[in-house]
């Protein structure tokens, strides 16, 4: 759905018609679920977080400002809704949960079964990246590079300057290279490795 | 010529979505949720009903304690008038939103906390220039600042319910600006009746309300304010 669109609903939604809420849970549920996936790390808590959102949303729904933009402000109240979470829960900002939505959500479709594997593991390096490093830049990263968001709408949403949230993202961006820099070192060296085992398997067994 | 920007944010596009296959589950349909919420208009009316309160709090006790003999000295109108707009100045300014619809960052609301507290001390002391010196005593302090929170605490406890679950970030910052807003009504309040300019009795008696009440607000806005 439109952008514009979407808030002209979230307005309408505002002024009390309960029937823009189909259009706006239709158009919002997939970003917001995706989101709070890579938040959580895990897509069951990730499905109760999202209806905490949506009933945040709805409570809140007379605070939205006339004429907004609908999706950093749901964003923003999905941000809260995981850090309530992880505060409730006493997790330490930065601990995700142990599921691993990445190597079930890889695109296998096409691909031989060696390039499936290294996008798996780079999927899962990714995953661990994001669960190591501050929550400030994870934040960042995920709201800029994930869920597509503009760096203004992003610093809104964590109520910081545009320049501060750049820099967050692109340390996340840094460490995250770093890491799959590492992965690409470490595979030719690891096929060399296996392939001669392989090799010598296969010859014992004939 | 600008410099070029040495973080770029095409490369980002090179680290791979490890959550990318959630896109392709189907949205379920949901009706709205049943709680009630109130609409843009009622809220509104809501609002308006608060602000009666809370200035019709201040005036009430403003009206039982009686005006100072010199409430009409020019001098004594421009302070009391510049912290009247301090007060709804910065409400304005920390509780506005931008075009998208968004709360202002938290720099902005740290730099409007500072400026209410530091332009109401500078209209102290400009005051106090002029003032016969009266020595700070416990006895002529205890009155005012009694009276000072007991102003404060209506339209502070009004602030809490309307502000419950509003700000989007931030929440302790943003409720220490309204409490130092309702803290400023309560200096307000009590400099319209007591006659004592001398700064460190104003600073201590009348002012000492607004770090308390901004103290209160980020409290009940960490644990009631976040949307």
């Amino acid at each position: 759905m439109d952008e514009s669109l979407l808030n002209a609903a979230m307005d309408r939604y505002a002024c009390g018609d309960a029937q823009a809420f189909a259009a706006l849970h239709q158009a919002l549920y997939p970003r917001l679920l995706a989101y709070l996936t890579r938040m959580s790390g895990s897509t069951v808590l990730a499905d109760d977080l999202l209806q905490e959102t949506f009933l945040r949303m709805h409570r809140a729904r007379a605070t939205f400002a006339t004429g907004g933009a609908v999706i950093p402000w749901a964003y923003a109240i999905a941000r809260n809704v995981h850090i309530d979470h992880a505060r409730s829960a006493k997790l330490r900002a930065t601990e995700r949960l142990p599921s691993d939505p990445g190597s079930e959500a890889v695109d296998r479709g096409g691909a031989d079964a060696e390039s499936a594997a290294i996008a798996a593991e780079a999927a899962r390096a990714v995953e661990r990246v994001l669960a190591r490093i501050p929550t400030s830049q994870r934040d960042a990263f995920v709201l800029i590079r994930y869920e597509g968001l503009s760096v203004q709408d992003a610093a809104a949403i964590l109520g910081t300057t545009a320049t501060a949230v750049k820099l967050r993202a692109f340390r996340a961006y840094e460490a995250l290279r770093a890491e799959l820099d590492e992965l690409k070192r470490e595979a030719p060296a690891r096929a060399g490795s296996s392939r001669p085992r392989a090799e010598g398997g296969a010859d014992g067994r004939s | 010529m600008a410099a070029p920007d040495p973080i770029s944010l095409d490369d980002f596009a090179a680290i791979p979505d490890p959550a990318r296959g959630l896109g392709a589950r189907p949205t379920p349909a949901a009706p709205p949720p049943g709680d009630p919420s109130p609409t843009r208009a009622e809220r509104r009316r809501r609002n308006l009903v608060a602000a009666g309160f809370g200035l019709s709090w201040v005036v009430f006790l403003v009206a039982h304690l009686g005006l100072r003999g010199n409430i009409a000295d020019a001098g004594l109108l421009a302070s009391l008038g510049l912290w009247t707009l301090l007060a709804v100045g910065g409400l304005a300014l920390a509780l506005r939103t931008d075009a998208r619809g968004l709360p202002p960052s938290l720099r902005v609301v740290q730099i409007v906390l500072l400026g209410v507290a530091a332009l109401y001390v500078v209209g102290v002391l400009v005051r106090d220039a002029t003032a016969p010196n009266v020595p700070i005593h416990w006895s002529n302090v205890i009155g005012c600042l009694s009276w000072a929170h007991l102003l404060a605490v209506g339209p502070l406890l009004v602030a809490a319910l309307v502000f419950r679950r509003s700000f989007l970030s931030f929440p302790a910052w943003r409720g220490a600006v309204v409490g130092a807003a309702c803290g400023l009504g309560g200096a307000i309040g009590i400099h319209t009746h007591c006659v004592v300019e001398t700064a460190s009795h104003v600073l201590v008696a009348h002012g000492l309300v607004i770090a308390v009440s901004a103290l209160l607000g980020a409290a009940l806005g960490a644990r009631a304010g976040r949307l």
